[in-house]
């Protein structure tokens, strides 16, 4: 690569840099609320009855239910004009492209998250570099989030990128 | 959930999955907006979304994610289990544009007595593009 690198010491001192974590509830009623706003009839999220008789013995939630909270409630005065919060849920360091673009997500699933459970998200930084893209330099920021639940177990494990350009 | 249960057996490479078709409403996308408490406001004012230069509100990128588990979910059915799904956002779609969700399979194996299936999977909108291509690993149930 001829280019000139973009990444600076500073910003590679953000491989590792770790969130503090959030927590989820998910109650009967957000399971609901998430499985209608995805347009998702599934009896497994809905009907308590088919659950029971289901492999999973009681309610769960869907798969992707764990991105319900994607931002952290901050009052409107907090919000940027597009809306979104100044500091969102994962960290970005701070780099001279200023657009960013949705790199991709890729989900391993270990165990269902059930109705009552307390999920745990935790996201750390994994890697950041820079690749030659058509309208000129792009600089990935791939993150892996860990969720838990209130047993410790592990019920998924989340990879993802931020593009910058 | 799906009318009848699918087993490993059942399953052929080249295999098409049931297609799940989508028509994402404004209503819709405020109650996705509600329930992940995203501010953002492409997704519900459209006045300000033509300012960034759209020409509608736009789908979220993690809706079209979730109407991917769905397909997938949808057709392994209560007893087969979503291992892996993975997505990327390669262009918008605007609200209320139809969006048909499809899959194929593509690889079949047995693991520690296990049936896993993996899947192309993607939304495309009516013109055919794929705006969300991704892939999905399940187990299915095998015949005993």
């Amino acid at each position: 690569m001829t280019q000139e690198s973009l990444i600076t010491d500073e910003i590679r001192s953000w491989i590792g840099h770790e969130t503090p974590p959030w927590t989820i509830e998910a109650s009967r009623l957000d399971i609901k609320r998430f499985a209608v706003a995805t347009d998702d009839p599934n009896p497994l999220y809905l009907d308590e009855e088919h659950a029971k008789q289901s492999p999973y013995g009681g309610l769960i939630a869907p798969p992707l239910f764990y991105m319900a909270p994607l931002t952290n409630p901050v009052s409107e005065t907090e919000l940027r004009p597009d809306g979104l919060p100044y500091e969102g849920k994962f960290p970005i360091p701070p780099t001279p492209l200023p657009r960013l673009m949705d790199g991709g997500t890729e989900i391993e699933f270990f165990a269902p998250i059930r109705a009552g459970d307390t999920i745990t998200g935790r996201c750390k930084i994994t890697d950041i570099y820079q690749k030659e893209g058509r309208s000129g330099p792009l600089i990935f920021v791939v993150r892996e989030s860990t969720y838990t639940n209130q047993n410790g177990e592990i019920v998924l494990i989340e990879k993802g990128a931020a593009i910058l350009r | 959930m799906a009318a009848e249960q699918v087993y490993f057996e059942d399953v052929e490479v080249g295999m098409a999955l049931p297609p799940l078709h989508k028509k994402p409403s404004n209503t819709l996308l405020f109650l996705y907006s509600a329930i992940t408490w995203n501010p953002q406001r492409i997704h519900y004012d459209k006045d300000y979304t033509l300012t960034e230069g759209y020409r509608d509100v736009i789908v979220h990128g993690p809706l079209r994610g979730a109407f991917l588990s769905q397909l997938v979910t949808h057709w392994v059915g209560d007893e087969g289990i979503l291992k892996k799904l993975s997505y990327a956002n390669r262009d918008i779609a605007y609200v209320n544009e139809p969006l048909t969700c499809k899959g194929t399979v593509t690889r079949t194996w047995t693991e520690d007595g296990k049936g896993y299936v993996e899947c192309e999977i993607w939304v495309e909108n009516e013109q055919g593009a794929k705006l969300t291509p991704g892939q999905a690993t399940v187990i299915l149930p095998r015949k005993a």
